[in-house]
């Protein structure tokens, strides 16, 4: 160590009630730091033990009456919308997807959610094209859900087709159970 | 200092910081600073407010993460913090007390400092800076506890900002701090701006001058101490002021602790500029309040700026007014100091033994407890909505505004009272009115009385009875088996004498317009109980028999859908709080 400008008179660096002291010293400002810190920590780690509600995946949703979705008419939008409660806040009717439903016979339909499987853009109905792209990159996708090439050649980044979405009809409702999945893998994971 | 251990590489990365930033001269100078006369317990006041801001600091940070400053979030992001986070009551509560931590620690560090004669020159400068800071804890103080938007925070708030607005100019002032003309958004806003950023960046920026000046200067000892010992018996700061210091905030800590375990932070119920409340501010404005009721009417000016200002003038004018030199503090600052610190102990106390023995004040303290104990409950129960309104509060309160409350209890006057609501629309209720209709919690006291058979099968067919009976309103039934069960009885136990069979469409074959029971269709769904709420006299509820000149349960048309919508989630939600 240097010469300290305003060095002290001399307490042997090495005495034994300097030593303690020192210990003491860290001892305790060791555990007033822990202590400090512990509780804030706690909070701000508090989100690593929040998972989404298992119950939200098994939930069916009313996509609307069959009449809405003619045979073999153009890929309809359908906005989902939940009761959700946010941290501290209950909200009715929050927008939180959409899907793309088509109808190919009577009893038949693909339903498929519209989040991009690349990066999680919005897909729409490209009705010149007569496929589903997405605006943001790009990705290209038949009315099937499978990928499919860009007519201009230009890449599909997409790693998968769009996602397909469990449906059943109801009472003359078309219902479906969205799921949320991962993006940008190829494989088909439910996100948490 | 020679150092006989192997190099490592941990040290060669300290050369190299070294280096370049000289760290290891400035944490020498600072732990070789040295005590005169020794370290001492004496001197543990200033350390402990750096703990404690910096305590402050950390859990204000972890705070600010989970809090919404706006009026319709801010109690109940506070709630959540509360109540939902993970060891969110903790630092709530260190935070919540660590600023009363700060005041304290604020007067004891300064009384000490001035019994010593720390204002003294060369330190005057210190001794300003500290007066000054005083008044940014205070700040803190002020704008912090309007941040929860509860009943406590918006009216001490309310008498705060009437005060301001009563000094010459201060219209203009509780404007700027209002952010308009009322108590709103944007008085939150501004206040949680001023605290989490104006005031700390500003206290940050003094605490390093301050710190600085008492390198600057050193420690002033006790005057009572000789000059020559104190040289002799000098000792470095590092570790043995530090270890007194670090013990101190230890026990700091564990009083914080032990506040927040013990007696806990308190969430009162949301501000509600319509109620009534008996308005306090925070403790150690105590002194502030009790002025107000001393002065009152023209001279209520005294008490908010005159004696005030004169205190900050005096504290400012100290290391003028003594020109002693060294000493213990002149008696012509000694004095008043005393008399200062005195006086604000002695008016805290004054005004909190004249709320002991105010009745008013505790059977008001008394209904804030409650109507906190209770907006939790139903803030758990039903959530918070958009409009920032706890939902079956809103419920709850609308049943006793609009006079639901003067026939559905049990204490109205006279004899006849309507059916309590305490558990509506649960399966509980409805076995026990299915038991005994004429009980005297349900149609027992109402024109209805003898209008309805008590069901006296067994019980598990009154199970089954209310099972199919629940499934009505649509929720998805748990045993189908039991429904079909308690279908069937309902078709054989002479039910459709009087009710419609809720397969039956309106006007239907089998289908009665003057079927005296209630049309079961929908039975206790939202629809259902709302269009009840609306009117039950229509005929598709309890009709004629309610058709009484004396205007049992009269139709609400001017009820608004939105009044009507919270009635029906409260009464849906088992009307809690109804008795």
């Amino acid at each position: 160590m240097d010469d300290a400008p305003h060095s002290p008179p001399p307490a042997d660096p090495d005495s034994p009630r300097r030593r303690m002291s020192r210990r003491l010293a860290l001892g305790v400002s060791g555990l007033l730091g822990l202590a400090a810190v512990a509780a804030p920590a706690a909070l701000l780690l508090d989100p690593l033990r929040r998972r989404a509600a298992p119950s939200a995946a098994a939930r069916w949703t009313g996509l609307g009456t069959l009449d809405r979705f003619p045979i073999d008419g153009p890929p309809q939008a359908v906005i989902l919308s939940e009761d959700q409660t946010d941290a501290w806040l209950s909200r009715p009717n929050v927008p939180v997807g959409h899907v793309l439903v088509r109808r190919t016979a009577a009893d038949a339909f693909t339903v498929h959610s519209g989040v991009c499987p690349h990066l999680g853009c919005s897909v729409a109905f490209d009705a010149a094209g007569s496929r589903f792209r997405c605006p943001c990159h790009r990705s290209s996708f038949a009315l099937s859900g499978d990928l499919t090439p860009n007519p201009d050649g230009a890449p599909n980044p997409s790693p998968r087709g769009l996602d397909p979405l469990e449906w059943r009809v109801r009472d003359g409702r078309l219902e479906v159970r969205w799921v949320r999945f991962q993006t940008g893998t190829p494989d088909r994971v439910p996100a948490a | 200092m020679p150092d006989s251990r192997p190099p490592s590489r941990l040290r060669a990365l300290g050369d190299a910081v070294d280096l370049r930033i000289g760290h290891r001269a400035m944490i020498a100078s600072a732990a070789d600073h040295p005590v005169p006369g020794g370290a001492r317990f004496a001197y543990v006041f200033g350390s402990a407010l750096l703990f404690a801001f910096a305590l402050q600091a950390i859990t204000g940070v972890a705070l600010a993460t989970a809090y919404s400053p706006s009026v319709t979030d801010a109690w109940a992001s506070v709630h959540h913090i509360q109540h939902h986070l993970t060891l969110g009551w903790l630092v709530r509560g260190i935070h919540h007390f660590g600023s009363s931590a700060m005041v304290v620690l604020c007067v004891l560090h300064m009384t000490q400092v001035f019994f010593f004669g720390a204002y003294r020159p060369p330190r005057e400068a210190n001794w300003w800076l500290g007066v000054v800071m005083l008044l940014l804890v205070l700040g803190f103080g002020l704008t912090g506890y309007l941040l929860p938007w509860d009943q406590k925070g918006y009216w001490a708030t309310q008498v705060a900002m009437s005060i301001t607005a009563g000094t010459p100019g201060g219209e203009h002032l509780q404007a700027l701090l209002q952010g308009g003309p009322q108590t709103g958004n944007l008085t939150l806003t501004r206040f949680y701006a001023i605290h989490v950023l104006l005031l700390p960046a500003t206290l940050i920026a003094l605490i390093v001058g301050h710190v600085a000046l008492f390198r600057r200067h050193g420690l002033t000892p006790s005057p009572a101490a000789e000059p020559a010992t104190l040289t002799a018996k000098s000792e470095p700061f590092w570790p043995y002021q530090w270890l007194r210091d670090a013990v101190f905030a230890l026990i700091v800590f564990g009083i914080l602790i032990a506040l927040v375990v013990l007696v806990g932070a308190s969430l009162e119920a949301p501000a509600d500029p319509a109620g009534a409340y008996e308005a306090r501010p925070e403790w150690y404005f105590l002194f502030l309040f009790q002025l107000l009721r001393i002065f009152e009417g023209p001279l209520l000016i005294v008490g908010t700026v005159v004696i005030p200002g004169l205190a900050m003038l005096f504290l400012m004018a100290v290391p003028l007014l003594d020109k002693k030199g060294r000493g213990w503090p002149a008696a012509k600052v000694a004095v008043p100091f005393v008399l200062l610190i005195g006086g604000a102990a002695a008016l805290t106390v004054a005004a909190m033994s004249t709320d002991r023995a105010d009745q008013g004040f505790l059977e008001g303290r008394e209904a804030a407890d409650q109507a906190a104990a209770e907006a939790h409950t139903l803030a758990e129960a039903g959530g918070v909505d958009a409009s920032g309104r706890i939902v079956l509060q809103a419920g709850l309160h609308l049943f006793r505004e609009k006079g639901c409350v003067s026939c559905h209890a049990r204490e109205v006057e006279g004899d006849d009272h309507a059916p309590l609501l305490a558990g509506y629309a649960t399966e509980a209720r409805l076995d026990r009115f299915l038991k005994a209709p004429d009980h005297a919690d349900f149609f027992g006291k109402t024109p209805l009385r003898e209008q309805m058979d008590p069901f006296t099968g067994p019980d598990a067919d009154r199970a089954a009875l209310v099972a199919w009976l629940t499934s009505l309103s649509g929720v998805e039934p748990s045993s189908p088996d039991l429904i079909k069960r308690g279908l069937a009885i309902f078709d054989e136990g002479g039910c459709t004498d009087c009710h419609n069979d809720p397969r039956v469409d309106v006007g239907g074959e089998g289908w009665e317009l003057d079927a005296t029971g209630p049309d079961l269709r929908g039975f206790q769904s939202y629809e259902w109980v709302r269009a009840l709420v609306r009117n039950a006299g229509h005929p598709s509820f309890f009709g004629g028999a309610l058709d009484t000149e004396d205007g049992v349960m009269p139709a609400y048309p001017d009820l608004s859908a939105d009044s009507l919508d919270l009635l029906v989630r409260w009464l849906l939600a088992g009307a809690p709080g109804a008795d």
